[in-house]
C-alpha cells in the first residue's frame, strides 16, 4: 500500500494510484523536521488535500517516494 | 539501544527538553511526526495526538501550555477540541492549521474562538514567530 487517508481510511496501493485520483489536491513542498530525534530520516514532505466529500483532510507523504528512476542518468 | 549507546526515541516520547508544552493533534502520523520535530527544534515540549478523543485523554494528566490542532479530524474538528479543553477548564491559545481558506475555518468554528490560524503548507513558516508571541515569550 502506497498511503491510507487517516481520515477516510481511502487506500492507494500504488503511487500511480494516488497521482492518478482526481480527488488528491496537491497543496505544496514543506520540510519540517530540523532534527532526527527518533531515527526518521529528515527529509521534505509533499501535502496533499484529500478532496473527498466525506473527508477534506491533508495527506504527508515523503517527496523521496515520488522520486523516479527514471533521468536520473548511470 | 543503539551503537551509540542511546536508547532509540520514539515520536511519542518527545515530551522532554524544558519550557512550555504544545499538544499537537494531526491525524496524519507522517505530517504529525513533523511537526512535533518542528516544535520540539524549536525548544518546545510536545504532546502529541491523532485525534480529539487521544487529546483530551492525554490532558487528563499533562498540563499543556498551547494548542497546535489541524482542522479536520476523525470524526470532529479541532474547533471542537477547543470547545472541549474549555469546557474542561483549559483555556489556553489555540492555533488551528487547514488546507482550508481561513474565511471558511472561521465560518465553521461557529464561533469559537482561537488565537490564530495557519493554512498549510505555505504558512507554517509562522510557527516561528507565533508560539513565542503566543506563550508570552517575545522578546
Amino acid at each position: 500500500m502506497f498511503k491510507k487517508c487517516s481520515l477516510c481510511t481511502r487506500e492507494w496501493s500504488s503511487r500511480d494510484d494516488f497521482l492518478n485520483d482526481p480527488e488528491n489536491h496537491f497543496e505544496g513542498y514543506v520540510y519540517l523536521k530540523r532534527r532526527a530525534l527518533d531515527g526518521i530520516p529528515v527529509e521534505g514532505l509533499l501535502l496533499f488535500t484529500h478532496c473527498h466529500a466525506q473527508c477534506g483532510t491533508t495527506l504527508a507523504i515523503a517527496a523521496s517516494r515520488f522520486r523516479s528512476e527514471e533521468g536520473r542518468g548511470t | 539501544m543503539n551503537s551509540w549507546g542511546m536508547s532509540k526515541v520514539t515520536t511519542d516520547q518527545w515530551q522532554m527538553v524544558s519550557g512550555k508544552r504544545i499538544l499537537v493533534v494531526e491525524d496524519d502520523d507522517l505530517f504529525r511526526r513533523s511537526l512535533c520535530g518542528l516544535i520540539h527544534s524549536l525548544g518546545y515540549n510536545v504532546l502529541p495526538a491523532e485525534s480529539v478523543e487521544a487529546a483530551l485523554k492525554a490532558c487528563e494528566t499533562t498540563r499543556i501550555d498551547l494548542v497546535l490542532t489541524d482542522f479536520q479530524l476523525v470524526g470532529k474538528t479541532g474547533i471542537d477540541l477547543i470547545a472541549a479543553l474549555r469546557r474542561s477548564g483549559i483555556d489556553v491559545p489555540s492555533i488551528v492549521i487547514s488546507g482550508y481558506p481561513a474565511e471558511e475555518i472561521r465560518e465553521r468554528s461557529h464561533g469559537v474562538a482561537f488565537a490564530a490560524y495557519i493554512r498549510k503548507p505555505a504558512e507554517l513558516y509562522r510557527l516561528q514567530d507565533l508560539l513565542p508571541d503566543l506563550l508570552g515569550e517575545a522578546c
